[in-house]
């Protein structure tokens, strides 16, 4: 059985691979991008979201580059690798199994994540 | 290239296509931080559109975003962590992309790369090969229990180990019973049988333990059981333990032998167990099956109990050193030496630890061995160094494109050391292969020169050796030209790197690799010429008897013919139907074979003796024409003849060594002496002294006396010789017809020509295969620098060529352009000779024990090696310098 934590952990690198799958996109875009989605509901916290997505990368899941965001800022710009896409199809049925009970863990807003 | 990424993390790119440099800690800190800082800018931004002044908005962000500290942090572990297997990936593809360069570069040189891998595979064979031996006699596990307590315990005489250093029955008893440093005394001896179970009789060597020696050495048998104490101290028990060679030999490995009898020299044996098949008998290697010796008749009989014929065997106890057993061993001595003096008057025995025993004098010649093969070695990493030095000069272009390419020193060398590992490779392959022939073939002389039994094989402690060897060799040779060639400023892209000539640091290495190269093959070759004119001498040395053109065997009774009359009729059947054989010219019969002997106390009538222990000579039974058939000179009196019969007064002949030490003015003839200790004995005439007889080629002859075969028998068997007109060879088949003739069951042990007895005796055996050994080294070594030398004068002869040119267009004789270009050969082989000699006679000097009637400073080797070196330098160096003599100027100013 996966700690809880990791089961957080694991949560937010799905939702990272599933909102990534979208388009490809920078860290604050994918939190707000969330927020949205979710009017509100699911929303991820920013430290959170950071850590998942440098763990993604050290996994060959997503990568990143720099490019410049819609106010013209310098930002990280991260996309799916083929890895991350063939890894999102894998998770996805047990993504949507688990849909329900992330979307009310994620409502707890945990600093430990 | 397909493309070039754009980003910063090029971690699931194919590796082929990556060219993104890697990043530094402090790099992926400064992204890291970047990325944060735009990311809280954002939200702030976001935020300020609600009406925050830009201050709160920057606040209240941070504060959502939450633990940026520990995100940080965490951001970096794995960023870090992602950058190491990156490291790592592009490591290996680089190691990779390093061995393919590698291969090509070696497929782009046949010739050189062939010459590289056989000069390795001979190198690595060579030292492969006498390893094995090494460490099957000096380092394998010996298959006893606890080695290092485990001693050997010869006897001396007068301070001198003379083997087979047996003790007496009551020495043994004494050591038992009256020493405290040891927790148990062995005693073995040994002896002949004759096996006839399952195939043809064979004669087999045997052991016979006593009481407790196997808990002594700390061995059982695998199969079966070991003596039991009824069986080790009962009245002679026939049971026997097999060694695993004769088990696996004689009855195929068969484990239901255990509780069959089968039959030793007549009588039926009950095999009750079988020894490991690393199991040898120490200091016996030979014996293959073991009985139990029961000592207690030889102790009561006067006659017997202080005869030397045990080989003792000790386990110190716990705490107890080598030096504390000797004190004890020669307190226990002095009270034997004190009590019976006319025994042991300067008698003694020495402590051995068993290592030592085991190895004998074998240790010394494998040394000079491994020497000689280390030095194979040195020649070889000197001779690939510069091979591959100046394949590296030659490649400066390739190398200042690198450079010019980004590549970094480091990557260079590390080229460099792949290269030299991939040579490692295969070199080992080779060089294994090389090692495993190498090995078959050093077993035929092994037999008689290294003590018997000793096996070695390609086993997992060779292997490793081996492979270290090629390791090492690998990496020698390529440091060299891996730190030699890629000095970066010495690589500077030019347009034209062929007229570049090398920098004369690189030329004086090369000559130097050489010159180091000829030292060595110059101490190699001393060695080989200090062992051959050993050898010559050895081959020499007028034995006292002629070899050419006779025949010897050995016949065993095996428990038969033990009547007198019996064993008479037996010689005299023998001798008649060896002389009507076509060709024979005499025959003749002595109980002891050529190069052993038996040894015995003898007493002079009339004369006080000088010691307290009476003079000792050598002995053996001799038929009436012994002395004939063995070309042994009779020089006053008379030998053998049919008046010396069993009832007739009891004769005996003496060497002329003996007579001239006990009469050294009067004649001896006519003198009756008494063989033994014991005073029953009959006197016995002499009658007839002959010349002495050498026992082996390097030892001097001792005094012997030869009783009449009629008048003396011995249980055993005899050794019988046949002289021949022609060629001895050619009776072996009608000498064993004849044998079988007067008795079929007997088999003809040892039959061969005297001359090859000659070279198996160990003296000459031995040395033999030290000589061939080195000398293959030596002239492995000679080889390897010629090929070396030729390299150096042909690349600087080609250097010079514009300048050889040059010489001969302004009129120089070519005479003087030929010498000019034999100048480099001329330097390496004074240079080499100058190093090599000092070198070479203060080694040869260490082996002088293993030279026989040659000093370590023989003129005559040094001459010859010297020479021998000259005209190999002179050789391989003149072939390009003939070329250089030859230039045609005209031609060569007009390529120009």
């Amino acid at each position: 059985m996966a700690t809880s934590s990791e089961r957080l952990q694991g949560t937010v690198d799905v939702l990272i691979l599933k909102t990534l799958a979208w388009k490809a996109m920078h860290g604050y875009a994918i939190a707000q991008f969330l927020a949205d989605r979710s009017a509100g509901e699911l929303a991820v916290e920013g430290a959170a979201l950071y850590q998942g997505l440098h763990r993604l990368e050290r996994k060959g899941l997503i990568r990143s580059r720099w490019g410049t965001s819609e106010t013209n800022r310098r930002v990280r710009i991260y996309s799916l690798t083929p890895q991350g896409r063939t890894q999102l199809t894998a998770e996805s049925d047990g993504w949507k199994r688990y849909a329900a009970a992330v979307a009310r863990v994620l409502a707890v807003r945990d600093a430990n994540a | 290239m397909r493309r070039l990424w754009r980003g910063c993390s090029p971690y699931e790119m194919p590796m082929r296509d990556r060219i993104i440099p890697t990043r530094t800690r402090a790099r992926i800190t400064s992204d890291n931080r970047a990325e944060l800082e735009s990311w809280i800018e954002e939200r702030a931004a976001a935020l300020a559109t609600s009406g925050l002044t830009p201050e709160e908005a920057h606040q209240r962000a941070r504060t959502e975003f939450g633990d940026i500290e520990g995100a940080s942090r965490y951001a970096q572990q794995q960023d870090v962590a992602a950058e190491r297997r990156v490291r790592a990936l592009l490591w290996t593809s680089e190691l990779i992309s390093d061995a393919r360069i590698a291969f090509r570069t070696l497929a782009r040189t046949p010739t050189v790369t062939t010459v590289v891998l056989l000069t390795f595979a001979l190198g690595i064979g060579a030292a492969t090969a006498v390893f094995s031996v090494v460490h099957a006699l000096l380092l394998r596990a010996l298959p006893y229990g606890d080695t290092e307590r485990l001693v050997h315990l010869p006897s001396v005489d007068k301070g001198v180990i003379v083997p087979p250093a047996r003790h007496s029955a009551s020495a043994f008893v004494a050591f038992r019973e009256r020493t405290r440093a040891f927790s148990g005394i062995a005693g073995m001896d040994g002896g002949n049988w004759i096996l006839s179970d399952n195939g043809d009789p064979e004669q087999v060597a045997g052991a016979g333990f006593t009481p407790n020696t196997f808990d002594v050495l700390r061995a059982r048998p695998s199969l079966g059981r070991a003596f039991t104490a009824e069986e080790e101290s009962g009245p002679a028990s026939q049971v026997v333990i097999l060694l695993h060679d004769l088990w696996r030999r004689r009855f195929g490995g068969d484990s239901t032998i255990i509780g069959r009898t089968i039959e030793l020299s007549g009588v039926r044996h009950r095999v009750i167990g079988v020894m490991a098949p690393a199991f040898r008998v120490p200091t016996n290697e030979s014996a293959e099956f073991i009985v139990p010796r029961e000592i207690r008749g030889i102790l009561r009989n006067p006659n017997t109990q202080h005869v030397g014929f045990l080989r003792v065997f000790g386990r110190l106890k716990a705490g107890s050193s080598v030096q504390a057993a000797q004190r004890d061993v020669d307190q226990t001595m002095r009270t034997l030496q004190e009590e019976f003096p006319q025994f042991y008057a300067g008698i003694g025995a020495r402590v051995v630890p068993i290592r030592t025993a085991v190895a004998g004098d074998a240790r010394l010649r494998l040394l000079v061995l491994m020497g000689a093969a280390a030095f194979v070695l040195l020649i070889v990493c000197a001779n690939v160094s510069g091979i591959l030095l100046s394949r590296a000069l030659a490649r400066r272009h390739e190398l200042a494109v690198r450079v010019a390419l980004g590549a970094g020193r480091r990557r260079l060398v590390r080229q460099f050391l792949t290269e030299g590992a991939v040579l490692a490779v295969l070199g080992l392959a080779l060089g294994l292969a090389v090692a495993q022939g190498a090995i078959i073939a050093l077993r035929v002389p092994a037999s008689t020169a290294l003590p018997v039994g000793t096996s070695f094989a390609l086993e997992p402690t060779v292997l490793l050796f081996g492979t270290a060897a090629a390791v090492v060799t690998a990496l020698l040779s390529s440091l060299v030209p891996a730190f030699g060639a890629t000095r970066l400023p010495g690589i500077a892209l030019r347009r034209d790197t062929s007229k570049m000539s090398p920098s004369r640091a690189s030329r004086q290495l090369r000559l130097a690799l050489v010159a180091g190269q000829l030292a060595i093959s110059v101490v190699l070759l001393v060695g080989a010429g200090l062992f051959l004119r050993t050898l010559q001498r050895l081959s020499a040395v007028d034995l006292g008897y002629r070899t050419e053109q006779a025949l010897t065997f050995r016949v065993q009774f095996a428990g038969k013919y033990r009547e007198d009359a019996q064993q008479d009729a037996f010689w005299s059947a023998l001798y008649a139907q060896l002389r009507e054989i076509p060709g024979v010219v005499a025959v003749g019969g002595g109980n002891v074979p050529l190069g052993q002997h038996s040894v015995t106390p003898f007493v002079i009538e009339n004369r006080e003796q000088d010691g307290p222990r009476p003079p000792e000579a050598r002995y053996s039974a001799a038929s009436d024409d012994y002395f004939t058939a063995l070309g042994i000179p009779l020089l006053r009196g008379r030998t053998f003849n049919a008046s010396d019969h069993a009832g007739a007064p009891v004769v005996a002949i003496v060497s002329a060594g003996l007579a001239k030490q006990f009469w050294p003015a009067g004649d001896p003839i006519g003198t009756r002496i008494r063989l033994g200790p014991n005073e029953r004995v009959q006197w016995a005439t002499i009658v007839g002294i002959v010349g002495d007889v050498h026992l082996g080629s390097a030892e001097a002859p001792r005094p012997t006396i030869y009783t009449s075969q009629r008048q003396d028998h011995w249980p055993g068997g005899g050794a019988v010789i046949v002289r021949a007109q022609g060629d001895p060879r050619s009776l072996l088949a009608g000498v064993r017809q004849a044998l079988k003739r007067v008795d079929p069951t007997l088999p003809s042990i040892g039959l061969r020509s005297l001359d090859e007895f000659r070279r198996s005796t160990p003296a000459i055996a031995e040395r033999r295969m030290l000589l061939q050994l080195v000398l293959v080294f030596a002239l492995v070594a000679l080889a390897v620098s010629a090929i070396g030398v030729y390299g150096v004068s042909s690349y600087s002869t080609q250097a010079r060529w514009r300048e050889f040119g040059i010489r001969l267009a302004l009129g120089a004789p070519r005479r003087r352009v030929l010498l000019l270009a034999l100048q480099d050969g001329a330097q390496v082989a004074v240079l080499g000779a100058l190093v090599g000699l000092p070198f070479a006679l203060m080694l040869s000097a260490r082996i002088r024990d293993l030279l026989y009637a040659v000093t370590p400073f023989d003129a005559l080797t040094l001459v010859s090696v010297l020479a021998t070196m000259l005209v190999v330098v002179f050789v391989a160096s003149l072939v390009p310098a003939r070329r250089a003599a030859r230039i045609d100027p005209v031609g060569m100013m007009r390529t120009e």
